[in-house]
């Protein structure tokens, strides 16, 4: 009894980390196209910057470049915090303080700083996507095979135990049966 | 700079001394050849076939910025060896052109540092290697305790003034008050000694002068769009205008579309200014050396045994010196030829 109680709750936690898995797999899927696109979108504006920044070294040369660069006061300062999806949790990272340019920037360097400017936001977002979108994938994973544990081998292999000691009380009822038929047999034959 | 004056043998021995002088300047065949080179080997080989010879790099980290030292002293010496010779006043002038442009970056760098906590040995080895002009000694002014300290201790040179803009430093804490009342001084102690060159020799410096301050004013209108700027804010951002003036710079301001403003201010300007509707700033400069490249070679056509040859020697020799500085780090960094090319002015017709 005990047995068929655990497999009943074992068959609906199956259900749920069934549901889960879908619920996950359905997350994966639009995040994953929603970071193909946020990706293509970054890299085209790493590329700009990475160009806008290629030009101000030609045109200013290392020396000059790394010396304007100093005047960029604040480090850009960050706090990951965790959150949570369906049980999943992953990094949310929260911006305190972003780098401030405090000289009078050559222009091309001025340039290269506010396109690395504009997507710093987006590279930090990235990364918390990403680190997101890697969590759920695990997750899926690690929920498809908690499933096809319980549905493949914990829930044959219970009910297997549940048949056997069923068919072993069947018998030793059957046997049962059989022993008191014999022993009602033999004591109505020795009192005939 | 220190120079040991030679007694002049005349502006003809001169001229002869530097037409040998541009010959040795690399020729565009030589600077492909060394934006095609295979990394930093390869353009450190090709250099050794070249007058720079073999060059040693100290710093095997960075060897882009080994590089620009290096041609950055081979430009002071080649500097340095026509002072030597040239008549007092044309060398005076020579002197103090170059030097006071190179001793304002230097205490730009100096003030950067010191802003940014940047150790002494680092502002040291950041400095172009020249040796101070007006502000004192770089060692000292390097090893100062702050950039208070920095300020305090150019009080007694030309640049004590820039002490009046302490208040808006601290108001800001930024250095951009500091940065832009030395790029004003520079630009009129420049023109300032100017009147030391004999009134003949004046217009190919005058002309490369206001050429290169009206280009930057635009590039700085061009950073300064789409805020709104009273006339007192105009006059302080460009306190030197030339061919570019006041009203004309607020336009760029204020223009919704540049194109037409900038077409509006004829040759050189338009042609200058032309990678700007792809936003490629930095191509403007290239532009900027080119047409200071094709000023020079007029001027020295005019006059092929005057000042101006020698004028022309010293900015071919500068932009083969800031085409070298950027061919050195894009193979450092590895960038393809072309794109190297692109930054490059053909040095020499």
């Amino acid at each position: 009894m005990d047995m068929k109680r655990r497999i009943g709750f074992i068959e609906r936690g199956t259900e749920f980390l069934k549901l889960k898995r879908d619920q996950l797999a359905k997350e994966l899927t639009t995040s994953l196209d929603v970071l193909k696109g946020r990706r293509r979108l970054l890299m085209d504006n790493l590329q700009q910057a990475y160009t806008a920044l290629t030009a101000a070294y030609l045109s200013l040369g290392p020396q000059e470049v790394q010396s304007q660069a100093k005047s960029i006061k604040y480090a850009l300062e960050i706090e990951v915090l965790p959150m949570s999806v369906m049980g999943v949790r992953y990094p949310f990272v929260k911006i305190g303080a972003k780098p401030q340019v405090t000289a009078e920037l050559d222009i091309t360097l001025s340039v290269a700083s506010d396109r690395i400017y504009e997507i710093l936001d987006d590279i930090i977002r990235l990364a918390e996507f990403e680190s997101r979108v890697e969590r759920i994938a695990d997750e899926l994973g690690k929920t498809a095979r908690k499933v096809n544990a319980l549905e493949n081998i914990i829930i044959p292999e219970y009910k297997r135990i549940i048949k056997f000691i069923e068919d072993k009380l069947d018998e030793e009822a059957l046997e049962e049966l059989v022993r008191m038929k014999l022993i009602g047999g033999a004591k109505s034959s020795r009192r005939e | 700079m220190v120079i040991t004056k030679k007694p002049s043998l005349g502006i003809r021995y001169v001229n002869l001394r530097v037409h040998a002088r541009i010959a040795d300047l690399l020729t565009m065949e030589q600077m492909q050849e060394l934006a095609e080179a295979p990394g930093v080997e390869g353009f450190l080989e090709k250099l050794g076939d070249t007058p720079y010879e073999i060059v040693a790099i100290d710093d095997a980290e960075r060897p882009d910025i080994s590089l620009e030292r290096v041609f950055y002293k081979k430009f002071i010496e080649r500097i340095e060896k026509i002072v030597e010779i040239t008549p007092k006043k044309i060398g005076k002038f020579l002197m103090s052109y170059y030097q006071m442009r190179f001793e304002v970056v230097n205490l730009k760098r100096i003030l950067r540092g010191k802003f940014s906590n940047a150790s002494n040995d680092e502002i040291k080895v950041s400095l172009i290697p020249i040796h101070p002009y007006m502000a004192g000694d770089f060692e000292a002014l390097s090893n100062a305790e702050s950039l208070e300290k920095v300020v305090e201790m150019l009080q007694g040179t030309p640049y004590a003034a820039v002490n009046d803009q302490m208040g808006l430093y601290k108001e800001y804490d930024a250095l951009w008050p500091l940065e832009l009342w030395l790029n004003h001084k520079n630009a009129s102690m420049i023109l300032e000694t100017v009147k030391n060159l004999p009134q003949k020799n004046r217009n190919i410096v005058i002309k490369l002068v206001k050429l290169e301050t009206d280009i930057e004013n635009v590039l700085i209108a061009i950073k300064q769009r789409g805020r709104e700027t009273s006339v007192e804010e105009l006059e302080g951002m460009f306190p030197a205008t030339y061919g570019i003036a006041l009203p004309q710079l607020e336009e760029i301001i204020e223009a919704e579309n540049i194109r037409p403003v900038i077409q509006g201010l004829g040759t050189p300007y338009a042609e200058i200014l032309g990678p700007i509707y792809e936003g490629d700033v930095a191509l403007i400069r290239t532009y900027l050396r080119l047409a200071k490249y094709e000023h020079a070679k007029t001027s020295r056509s005019t006059d092929e045994f005057g000042f101006n040859v020698i004028m022309a020697y010293l900015v071919y020799s500068e932009i083969e010196k800031d085409n070298l500085v950027g061919i050195a780090w894009g193979k450092a960094q590895g960038l393809a030829s072309t794109k190297l090319l692109k930054y490059v002015v053909i040095p020499r017709g």
